[in-house]
């Protein structure tokens, strides 16, 4: 059907009418006369609308004649017709050639140059250093085609800040990437003391520079002054000088860990019991849309709450989701648990812990564990020494 | 008398189609009929259009008229062989002979 359609448009049809009582004979005998006659539709009792071959309709007029019926064009269609209308408007076929011709030869050329990626590199320069190696509006794409890799290894040279160039042409844009490198953090020369991080017992200390204001054994609380960033230069001359350094050194000490947890001898542990609820809504966006329920809950309950996202595909932002809310009567029971498993588990969770507040690649010189059973809990002490360098930098407010 | 001769021809033609397995429509030149669904009929071997409204057309075959009755009813494309229609088809049913005009 849709081949003939095409076909009729290329050939060109017309929509025509037929009025008369002898609208059906008409038709009956153009058909047997070899015409094919298509969307035939009954308009008014007497009327009948049809579409036919161009070329046929003047084949439809004896019919007309021996019917008694008359006939009329309502509507010429198809490319025949379009064209002669084309023919008519000189005028308008020149200007639409001339407007493809243009739009054709001015596409063969370069109108826009989009800088993207730069953060801290002058988008100027970057123009200018363009313009000097001859992309800039208005050359020809065959021109920048040619010379592409040439001219991106030509800007990388002329771009030292840039760790990857790239450009690409869409259409009339050239689209010119860069990719800057990444500087490394500046390293701080800054003058600075250098302060206990936590309270310990010196064992030993380096001085690499500064001026150290604590010996082996000195017990240190958290902030106190370690190693002054001070130095006092004595010339041959006598002259004395004081200068502000940046401190280094690494002062060892012991540090104890102290934690204590309390872990219960008795708990109430929910058990289900007969009783459920299940609630179904629908959540769209921030509303909850409760849909249907079923079941009943009595006295003490448990809730569980399960999602479900529908139309993943067009839902990325999970918009729509399917909520199912399952409320389970519980009861409460006790149950106690031995002081001996109370204890492995204060153990566990003390080790978990304590792996925490220990600094990176610190191992425990020694450890202590004390306990003792009150009523209903176990009370758990655990006590940790370890050897570590508890020099930091002071902050700079602190400073000065 | 004449009918008679007549009848007696058509069984032989459908004897001798039906031995050799011949498609009778066209041996025996009846028309036929395609349905697809409530909404498209397409009617081979037809002699023309006898009337034409939207909730009823009647159309002449060899084998007598034919009445399609419906809602909306209307000529798709339309040809010496073939006659299609569209629309809602509630019914198709031959018209007896007394009934034709």
């Amino acid at each position: 059907m849709i081949s003939q359609r095409i076909l009729a448009f290329l050939h060109g049809y017309v929509v025509a009418m037929v009025q008369g009582k002898g609208s059906e004979a008409l038709i009956n005998q153009a058909i047997a006369g070899g015409i094919t006659f298509w969307d035939v539709q009954r308009k008014a009792p007497d009327i009948i609308i049809f579409k036919l071959q161009a070329e046929a309709y003047p084949r439809l007029r004896p019919y007309f004649w021996r019917t008694r019926t008359r006939g009329k064009i309502l509507r010429r269609r198809g490319w025949p017709f379009i064209w002669q209308r084309i023919k008519r408007k000189k005028g308008w076929l020149l200007g639409m050639v001339v407007f493809l011709f243009t739009l054709y030869y001015l596409s063969s050329y370069i109108w826009v140059v989009e800088i993207t990626g730069v953060k801290t590199i002058d988008q100027a320069r970057i123009r200018q250093n363009l313009t000097e190696l001859g992309l800039r509006p208005g050359v020809g794409r065959k021109e920048i085609e040619a010379k592409r890799d040439w001219l991106i290894k030509e800007l990388r040279m002329r771009l030292p800040e840039a760790v990857w160039v790239t450009v690409h042409l869409q259409g009339v844009v050239s689209l010119v990437t860069v990719t800057e490198k990444t500087p490394p953090p500046a390293v701080d020369q800054a003058a600075t003391d250098l302060v206990a991080a936590k309270d310990g017992l010196i064992t030993s200390l380096i001085v690499v520079d500064g001026t150290a204001v604590v010996e082996e054994g000195d017990t240190v609380s958290r902030g106190d002054l370690l190693i002054m960033g001070e130095k006092t230069l004595r010339y041959l001359d006598g002259r004395i000088e004081t200068k502000r350094v940046k401190a280094v050194g690494k002062v060892m000490a012991r540090v104890w860990y102290e934690l204590v947890i309390e872990e219960p001898l008795v708990v109430y542990e929910p058990v289900s019991a007969p009783g459920r609820r299940v609630v179904y809504s629908l959540r769209i966006k921030n509303r909850l849309l409760p849909l249907f329920a079923q079941g009943k809950v009595e006295g003490r309950f448990s809730q569980q709450r399960y999602g479900k996202t529908i139309l993943r595909g067009r839902n990325r932002i999970s918009f729509v989701e399917l909520i199912k809310d399952v409320y389970q009567t519980t009861n409460w029971v006790k149950r106690e648990i031995s002081p001996e498993n109370a204890l492995l588990k204060a153990r566990l969770k003390g080790e978990e812990q304590m792996a925490y507040l220990l600094s990176p690649g610190v191992k425990p010189f020694s450890r202590s564990e004390e306990w003792e059973l009150s009523e209903e809990v176990l009370n758990y002490r655990l006590v940790v020494e370890v050897v570590e360098d508890i020099a930091i930098p002071k902050l700079k407010e602190e400073n000065n | 008398m004449k009918e008679g001769k007549q009848a007696k021809r058509a069984r032989l033609r459908a004897k001798v189609a039906d031995f050799f397995e011949l498609p009778s429509e066209i041996v025996l030149d009846l028309p036929r009929l395609v349905l697809t669904g409530k909404q498209r009929l397409l009617i081979e071997n037809h002699r023309g259009i006898k009337e034409y409204a939207k909730a009823l057309i009647r159309l002449s075959t060899p084998v007598g008229t034919l009445r399609i009755s419906g809602q909306d009813l209307e000529i798709l494309a339309i040809a010496q062989e073939q006659v299609e229609i569209e629309g809602r088809i509630d019914q198709i049913e031959w018209e007896e002979r007394g009934e034709e005009q």
